[in-house]
């Protein structure tokens, strides 16, 4: 008799023990947790400000006044563009032959080609 | 020596033969039993009934709740472009009894916070205050800084700043949100509901060295606000910013307006204001710099109205775009009234009438038409009606019913007086033309889907008067310097009296609707300049060129294909001249 119950006191003592241990591992692994978590906060602040800076710094103003003043650019110009448009868009096609014929110049079937050229034609082919 | 014989065998001790009276040992037992008794009654009541006070007060030692805040939704553009963000931020605040540092700490204080000296101690002194804020909000790293100083006294509070990068172009249409993060102005009060979150909490245990090491009970998540997309194209905002902005000054204007507007979503792209404001720096605002006349001003539009007139005149059937009206000699009389031309044109084609902007001949087309059918088109047309855009502020104008109407009346409105309307009801209404006759809501929400229209003309005739305002706007017509190279455009120039105190006065509203490219219409633009007062004030000189300049830029930043061959646009020697 005596000895189960030394047995069994000595069980209670390991259980005991466990619990302690693996109490205490729980809390450091969930104090491990919560420093990610607040990591990854921490990121998606960052990257709050990183996209706002990335606004900031992208403004349309801020562009236009570097490209024209810095860089000495102009705005592009339709009568300077070459406009490209697919194949595949017939609607486009439709619509340049049109043009085309209204202004009473031959378009050549260009249906092959991987892209045409439109809209520009008036004053580039009659020059 | 010998020993006295003291020992007493404790049998024998005497002592034991002391009788003592029985209820001496009673009441030693008594007293005993009721001083267990208490006891007991004392455990009982702290553990058993006050049992959640000693609870608390043990849970103080160890739990605690947190706050978990929730972050505002950002806006952005239709590119996702930022327009308005929350970043954390700290509020500075102090108990002034307890401010207690040395001068030159409380100088580089000052310094940090952005205010002088003599204002941060004469906010310190405030003795009978308990509280004082000192910053509603300063950034994480000048908090920080502030933190390292280390006086006892001032505190921090987790708060958020909110940014709006774009600044004054777009200050209208997203508005700022007040220090409680509360919306005030444009989307930002709109869309309260769902750019604002809902701050969560959790209750934790805490060790000695306050970390956090379990949750006590399920977390309260917080939920952060929804992200908005607006249908706002920052760069074609941009481009109608700067436009605006020119003709405000060239033309010394009290104020300006535009709108761009896609056809086939019903998107708007842009919508500008001028005065504007910066809402990152809202120091001194000024009623007139808040209002966002595109939405909640009301003018007399002016001859952009006569475009509908003549629509209705065609959709009847009665007239056709070729049927010559008689506008000689310039002037009719109805009842006591005259209303007349700038300068008299003759015989005119319905489609010259619009061409040459004559008020006698929309007002005869208009006269044709019974009052109620012309005031179902313009209802129709969303004119007198709320526009349903989900904006704060957004009116009506004004559109008395058919029953009231003189036939006066109904002339001088058919050439847009005696009503009165917003600029994004304009730009709305052109839609009709833009699109094959039907109407589509605005929306300033990002949406993918084409907009489903409700039809107010037959698209034959929205064909024709599409067609009349491509001739408004050209050579022969009351605004060439609408014309751009490449593409075709279309629109109609108003110029219209202001009323101040019910009289007209000399001041002018000069207004431009149009749209481009005119054989397939992409966007609408509206373009409104109040009281320009360097000389010119008609809308084929005002702004028709702001119309231009937009419309051109716009094409460009659109990527659209041009629709017109490439020729010098021909300016007339003589404009002509357009009625007001």
């Amino acid at each position: 008799m005596a000895r189960v119950n030394f047995l069994v006191g000595l069980l209670l003592l390991v259980a005991a023990l466990s619990l302690v241990t693996s109490q205490h591992r729980a809390r450091k692994l969930f104090i491990e947790l919560e420093r990610a978590q607040a990591a990854s906060r921490q990121l998606e602040v960052e990257w709050g400000e990183l996209r706002l800076e990335q606004s900031q710094l992208a403004k349309h103003s801020l562009i236009d006044a570097s490209a024209r003043r810095d860089l000495k650019m102009t705005a592009v110009a339709p009568t300077r563009t070459l406009y490209l448009s697919s194949v595949g868009d017939a609607a486009a096609a439709r619509a340049a032959e049109a043009r085309a014929a209204a202004q009473s110049l031959s378009v050549a079937p260009i249906a092959r080609a991987s892209v045409q050229l439109i809209a520009p034609s008036a004053a580039r082919e009659t020059r | 020596m010998a020993r006295p014989a003291r020992t007493v065998a404790f049998t024998t001790n005497p002592l034991l033969k002391v009788k003592l009276p029985a209820w001496r040992s009673q009441v030693a037992v008594m007293v005993l039993a009721l001083a267990f008794g208490a006891l007991v009654a004392r455990a009982v009541w702290l553990q058993v009934v006050t049992d959640d006070f000693l609870q608390r007060q043990g849970e103080s030692r160890y739990a605690r709740t947190l706050e978990l805040p929730a972050t505002r939704g950002k806006i952005m553009d239709r590119n996702g472009t930022v327009l308005a963000t929350s970043l954390p931020a700290k509020a500075i605040w102090a108990i002034p009894e307890d401010v207690e540092a040395p001068p030159e700490k409380l100088a580089e204080l000052a310094r940090l916070l952005g205010v002088s000296q003599k204002e941060l101690r004469a906010k310190l002194s405030a003795e009978d205050r308990k509280f004082v804020y000192l910053h509603p909000q300063v950034e994480s790293a000048v908090a920080e800084r502030i933190a390292a100083l280390d006086i006892t006294g001032i505190h921090q509070r987790r708060t958020f700043k909110r940014f709006w990068p774009e600044g004054e172009t777009l200050a209208h249409v997203v508005g700022f949100t007040n220090q409680d993060g509360l919306g005030q102005e444009g989307i930002e009060l709109a869309q309260q509901q769902g750019l604002s979150g809902r701050p969560g909490s959790r209750r934790v245990i805490k060790d000695r060295l306050g970390r956090v090491i379990e949750d006590v009970r399920a977390v309260n998540e917080p939920h952060d606000g929804r992200d908005l997309y607006l249908s706002i194209d920052t760069k074609v905002q941009y481009l109608t910013f700067n436009a605006v902005r020119d003709a405000v000054q060239t033309h010394r204007a009290k104020a300006a307006a535009a709108v761009v507007v896609d056809v086939q979503t019903g998107e708007v792209l842009a919508l500008v204001n001028l005065p504007t404001y910066n809402p990152n720096e809202r120091g001194q605002l000024t009623g007139a710099q808040l209002r966002n006349r595109a939405l909640t001003d009301t003018f007399e539009p002016g001859s952009t109205m006569k475009a509908f007139s003549i629509a209705l005149g065609l959709d009847s059937g009665k007239f056709k775009p070729d049927t010559v009206i008689q506008t000689a000699p310039g002037r009719l009389t109805i009842g006591s009234a005259t209303i007349g031309d700038a300068h008299p044109h003759g015989a005119l084609t319905v489609e010259q009438v619009l061409q040459k902007s004559s008020n006698v001949g929309t007002a005869k087309i208009a006269l044709a038409m019974p009052p109620q059918r012309m005031w179902e088109m313009f209802a129709a047309s969303g004119f007198g009606q709320v526009p349903s855009i989900g904006f704060p502020g957004a009116v009506a104008g004004r559109l008395r019913p058919a029953k009231s109407w003189r036939p006066i009346e109904q002339a001088t409105m058919s050439y847009g007086h005696g009503i009165s309307v917003s600029l994004i009801q304009m730009a709305r209404a052109y839609t009709v033309f833009a699109r094959d006759g039907d109407m589509i809501p605005l929306t300033f929400q990002k949406s993918e889907q084409t907009a489903a229209g409700v039809q107010v003309f037959k698209p034959e005739t929205a064909r024709a008067v599409r067609h009349m305002l491509e001739l408004a706007a050209g050579p022969e017509g009351t605004a060439p310097q609408a014309q751009i190279p490449g593409y075709r455009v279309a629109g109609k120039t108003g110029t219209a009296h202001k009323l101040v105190g019910g009289q007209y006065a000399n001041k002018y509203v000069a207004s431009f609707i149009g749209f481009a490219p005119a054989s397939n219409p992409r966007v609408v633009i509206a373009v409104m300049v109040d009281e320009p007062s360097a000389g010119k004030y008609y809308g084929g000189l005002v702004a028709a060129p702001v119309f231009a300049k937009i419309a051109a830029d716009v094409m460009r930043a659109l990527r659209i294909e041009p629709d017109a061959p490439f020729q010098p646009p021909v300016m007339p020697a003589v404009p002509v001249q357009e009625s007001t």
